[in-house]
Formats: C-alpha cells, structure tokens, sequence
C-alpha cells in the first residue's frame, strides 16, 4: 500500500540523498584534491631534492595524510550540512539517541515502557498514551499508560485477530489517523470501498477507541513485540512524519532494549536459580561431609569393636590352648609326683630299699617327662607358627592329597598296595584353619592305623568325607573310615591314651593317636571314635572353619 | 575296709592312685568314663569319690551333680588339670570336701583321704 502523504516524504528522500552525494564530490574536489596535491608541487620545485624516489615517497605519505585528514574532516562537513540544511532533523536524532542511550541502560522492561510514555508524552506534547505488549497467549495488554482514566485500559486490550494488529504485523509500519482518513478518501473516490486490503474504517474506530492518533508498532526481529498509542497533541497540531519515523526508531529501540530486559531478567532469575542450586549443592555437600564423618566414626568404633573382638577371640584362643596345655601336661606331671612321693614314702618306710625295687616307678617318670617334652614340642612348634601366621586357611582335601604320597609309600612297604582310598569331598566345603604340618600328621596317622587295621584283610578301603558341620556351621566335619579289624568299645575308650596301644612290641609306641587328640584340640577341634570289631572304625573329627578376622590377627603370645 | 572310687581318664594316675591305696589298706574301683562311674557309684556306694572333671564322655561336674543328689552325704574330691573359675565354682557350688588342682601328689593326696574319711569329720 502506499499513503499519499508518504509521496512528499520520499522524494524529500530522494532530494536529500543526492544533495549527499553532491556535498561529497564537492568535498573530494575542493578539499582533498588540493590537500594532495599542493605539497606535493610545493617539494617538486625544490632543487636540492632533486631525486625521483624521494619526491616519490613524500608523494606517497602526503596521500596518506590526506586521506587521513579527509577523514576527519568529512564528519564535520556533514553536520555542518545537516544544521543547515535539516535542523528539525537533527534535533530528532539527538533526541533518538538520547533516549536510546537511556533505554539501553534499564534493565527493567516496566521502567523501560514508562520512559518510552515520559519520552513520548513530552517531546510531542500528547494528552495520553500508552505501551500494550503481548503476553505469551499473544493478547496485547496496557503495560504502561498516561492520561487514560483509573480502569480504561481493561477493555483496552486486543489479540491477533485485531484489524489494528494485523495490519501492523503485516505492514510493519506506524498507523496515523490523518494519512487513513485521506487515504479513505482518495481511494473511495477512485476505486471504491471493497478496494483495500485492510478495513481502514474497523481500523480508525479501534483507533477512537484507544484514544489513539497514531499507532507504532514495536518488532523484535519478524515479532510483533509491542505496540505504542500515542494520543492528540496538546496543542492540536498533528504528528508529523518526522515525529512518527523517530517513534518507529524508538520503538523498534525499545523492543531491543524489552528483549535485552527480559533476558537479563531470565539471566537473572537462572543466575538466582543457579544461587539456589549452589546453596542446595553446598547444603548437600555439608550433609555428605556430615555423613562422611559419620561413616568415618561408625568405621573407628567397628574398628574399636572389632580390635575388641579380635582381643577376645585372642584370650579363646590362649584360654583353649592353656587348657588343652594345663590337661596334657598337669596330667602327666601328677603322674611324675604320684611316682616321686611313692619313692619317698617306700624309701621313709624301707631306708635300705634297693634301686632295682623302684626302678619301675623311675621309668614310669622317665616316660611322662617324654609325654611333656612332646606335649612342649607341639606346642612352640604350633606357637611359633602362629606367631608367623602359619595358622592359614587349608584346604583339606589339598592336605589329604598331599598326605596321600606319605600314605601310598607306607602301603608299598607293608604290602597294602590294593586299597583302595576314596575321597569325598565336596567343593563347597569351606577352607579349614590350621597348620598343615600338623594336620598332615593327624591324618598321616590316621592313614598308618587305618592301614595296620585293614592288614589281611580283603577289599580293603579307606574313605574320607568331609562337610561344613549341619549342628555348627563353624566346623567342618570330617569322617575318617576304613573296613579293618574294628575294635572293641573297651578299647576304644582308651586308644586316644598316653602310651595305649594294641600293636605288638616295638610296632606302636601309644603317642600317634594321643598326639592326634591333641593337634586336633589345639586346632579347637574335637575327635572321637566309633568302631565295630571286624566291621571298621570311623573317626569322627571337627575342625574350625577359616575366618577372615582370625586370619588377620597374629597371636603374640 | 574303705572303699574309693578314682574317676579318671587318665591310666597312669588311675594305676598309681589305685597302687598306692591299695597298698595303704584301702579297697580301689576305677572309672576312666563319667558314665561308667555313675554305675559304679550306684553299685558300689564308694566311702569317697576321688573325680576328674574332665572326662571324656561326661563333665565331671555332671557325674558330681548326680552323686550329690543321690547321695548327699557322700565324700567328694574334685581334681582337674586346668583351673577353670567356672568350673570350680560350679563344683564347689554342688558341694566337694576339697577341690585339688592337678598336679598333685600322693601325699598330699593321702591327706586329704584321712583327713575326709576321719572320724572327728563326720
């Protein structure tokens, strides 16, 4: 579309451009021209510098001089053209800048339109006027406003569908009452109403009805941001062209400046977020420290506890060992004392006794200062093994294995090499906790009875099970069976007997077995015997299962 | 003739005890199982028991348990290898004439017999 009063405006466009362009020729003629060239003729003349290059080089640096000083000068030029030529324009311009300046300065979009209604109510001199700006449903609505009355602005607003808005958006440029009404009538005497694209007649009465002159849209990029009514002046007198291209200015400015507001505003409130999420964060790495001291301290009492535990657990073990040590050796030596008061009392009895007659009774102490001696050499062998932690985790079917060479050799030799030996082990049999040495005697012992036991007799069999205890599963409980000659009950009370033994002379000594009660309850464990004379004898023994925390401590006795 | 009752697992001090008693005029029954002792007891009523607290079948405490109930006047001496307060208390608790810690000797032993089976103690 094309106002007619807009006619004026762009050819006094036009003009004013190609008086531009004529004050710069003019300008590059009588200014830099001379500028150039009259030193440069001035050095020519002299003689004593009579040599191309130079006068070349000062050529050079004068031209660059001047375009250098041309461009200082130009500005100049142009203002001076401009106050002479167009002073109402120039005073505009300050006026935009000046209140551009300003508007780029806030940071609040309400103080930002209430300047835009200052700036505008006085610099035109209008009765009212107002910024509606559209909300995120896209109805434009008073954001501020001057001279309207207390509640007019409620039925003020509107949405896209408005006329007024559409053209706006549409044509991106001010509405003015005055060039619609000589637009109406221009057009509807030569072409008719049904003519134009926009129902200026709608329009001009939303424009009475705002109270509105002239209408300035505000764009931010392609967007409809805003737009600015501004009302009658209060002199009367119209807004003029220059008035309301300054206005479009400033509003396309404030629309700039609005956006800038609200994002600094989102900058803001995220920066206010961001606050919030830092004290959250700090709040919630002061609870973790807390928790973490917390943790710390509950780790330093399970420590304490567990320093505790593995203290007692200490004194079991010291008290386990004293007992088993206080019963192998208080027996032994109330046997050497029973021997020695004997001697005493037969000797205050008979002063003239023979040697030869007690001499029963010397090698009964012989013998039980030999029980003691084994019973001491068990027992620092075990105690220094467990100072260098050589009370490990075992695997018993390892220590089996391992025994099992010792064992074959010992068949080989007694002519036993037929029996079978079985292994009945399962995999989920925990580890045992023991000195392998030891425990390999145990069984090597075992093995050796066993082997004697099954002598002459056919589909000989020796079989070992093991399985974590189903009365306490802290023991590991193993079964030692063979077929052999079995025993009476009688005896078998007595075979774990210091000195007890069924084998003939120089065969068996009577220490195996007690030896292997013994090892076996140093280990904490337990053995007992079942056997059926001429069916086999099974031993039953127990032994702990390895734990971590014995594993650490190292007994220091 | 008095008759004691030694219950020990223990050969060699059963063989000397019993050695010894014997000789001093006295009549001595043996048990190496709490069990066994309890039969004994019953059948033989023994003027004193001399107990090991550690059997291997039984705790001796049992077998003293069992006597005291059965036969509250009965003479005790309670013997063990390894002083266990708990044990000791629990012993003197059920009531012995005199608890003796291995190891002991025969005279020692001699004395406590006399000084138990006298009659002033009665």
């Amino acid at each position: 579309m094309q106002l007619a009063s807009q006619h004026g405006e762009i050819l006094w466009k036009k003009l004013e451009g190609v008086l531009k362009q004529g004050l710069k020729f003019f300008l590059f003629i009588f200014v830099f021209l001379p500028i150039c060239f009259f030193p440069y003729s001035a050095i020519r003349n002299l003689d004593h510098l009579n040599s191309r290059v130079v006068s070349f080089s000062v050529f050079t640096l004068l031209l660059a001089a001047s375009f250098f000083i041309y461009d200082r000068i130009r500005p100049l030029f142009e203002q001076w053209f401009e106050q002479t030529f167009f002073p109402e324009r120039l005073s505009y311009k300050r006026l935009l800048d000046d209140a551009t300046r300003r508007i780029s300065k806030i940071k609040l979009p309400r103080r930002l339109f209430s300047l835009v209604i200052h700036f505008v109510t006085m610099s035109l001199g209008v009765r009212n006027a107002a910024v509606l700006v559209r909300d995120m449903k896209g109805v434009f609505s008073f954001a501020h406003q001057r001279g309207y009355q207390p509640g007019e602005d409620i039925g003020l607003s509107m949405d896209e569908r408005n006329p007024v808005i559409k053209f706006l958006e549409i044509e991106k440029i001010p509405l003015d009452l005055n060039r619609i009404d000589s637009v109406l009538k221009d057009t509807i005497r030569q072409v008719g109403f049904a003519h134009f694209k926009y129902p200026f007649e709608v329009i001009r009465q939303e424009m009475v009805r705002l109270k509105a002159v002239s209408i300035v849209p505000s764009f931010y990029g392609k967007e409809l941001k805003s737009i600015l009514l501004i009302g009658l002046k209060k002199n009367g007198s119209k807004i003029s062209e220059s008035d309301l291209e300054i206005l479009f200015h400033l509003s396309q400015d404030t629309a700039i400046a609005v956006e800038n507001a609200r994002l600094y505003d989102e900058a803001l409130g995220k920066g206010k977020k961001l606050e919030q999420i830092n004290y959250e964060l700090h709040e919630a790495s002061q609870k973790l420290i807390h928790a973490l001291n917390e943790t710390e301290e509950a780790n330093k009492r399970l420590q304490d506890t567990q320093a505790q535990l593995l203290h007692e657990q200490k004194m079991v073990t010291l008290g386990r060992l004293a007992s088993s040590v206080g019963h192998e050796i208080n027996n032994p030596l109330t046997i050497l004392s029973m021997n020695v008061s004997r001697i005493v009392l037969k000797f205050r009895k008979q002063p003239d006794l023979k040697v030869a007659e007690v001499l029963d009774f010397f090698k009964r102490i012989e013998a039980n200062i030999q029980r003691i001696q084994a019973v001491v050499n068990t027992l620092t062998g075990l105690l220094r093994r467990h100072e260098k932690g050589r009370m490990k985790p075992l695997s018993l079917k390892i220590i089996l294995e391992e025994t099992l060479p010792l064992v074959r050799f010992q068949t080989y030799m007694d002519n036993l090499s037929g029996t079978e030996v079985a292994f009945d082990i399962s995999a989920h049999v925990p580890l045992i906790q023991g000195d392998l040495e030891r425990l390999q005697e145990v069984f090597l012992n075992l093995f050796i009875n066993s082997l004697h036991a099954l002598q002459g007799r056919t589909n000989r069999r020796i079989t070992v099970k093991a399985e974590q205890d189903s009365d306490d599963p802290k023991m590991v409980a193993i079964s030692f069976s063979d077929n052999g000659i079995g025993m009476t009950e009688d005896i078998a009370k007595k075979i774990f007997n210091f000195r007890f033994t069924t084998k003939q002379e120089g065969k068996g000594s009577g220490i195996g077995l007690y030896m292997c009660k013994y090892i076996i309850e140093i280990h904490g464990g337990e053995i007992k015997v079942q056997s059926k004379p001429n069916e086999g004898t099974t031993f039953k023994i127990t032994l702990p299962v390895y734990e971590e925390m014995e594993h650490a401590e190292v007994v220091n006795y | 003739m008095l008759k004691l009752l030694i219950i020990d697992d223990e050969d060699g001090i059963v063989r000397e005890v019993k050695d010894f008693f014997e000789e001093e005029g006295y009549r001595v029954l043996s048990a190496d199982t709490g069990e066994e002792g309890k039969q004994l007891i019953v059948k033989e009523f023994p003027d004193l028991v001399i107990l090991d607290l550690k059997l291997p079948d039984i705790s001796g405490i049992e077998v003293l348990r069992m006597l005291r109930k059965s036969f509250p006047n009965s003479k005790v001496i309670v013997d063990t290898g390894y002083v266990d307060q708990g044990l000791m208390d629990q012993a003197t608790e059920l009531g012995c004439n005199v608890f003796l810690s291995k190891p002991f000797n025969l005279i020692k032993l001699k004395e406590e017999v006399d000084r138990i089976l006298s009659p002033q103690s009665f």
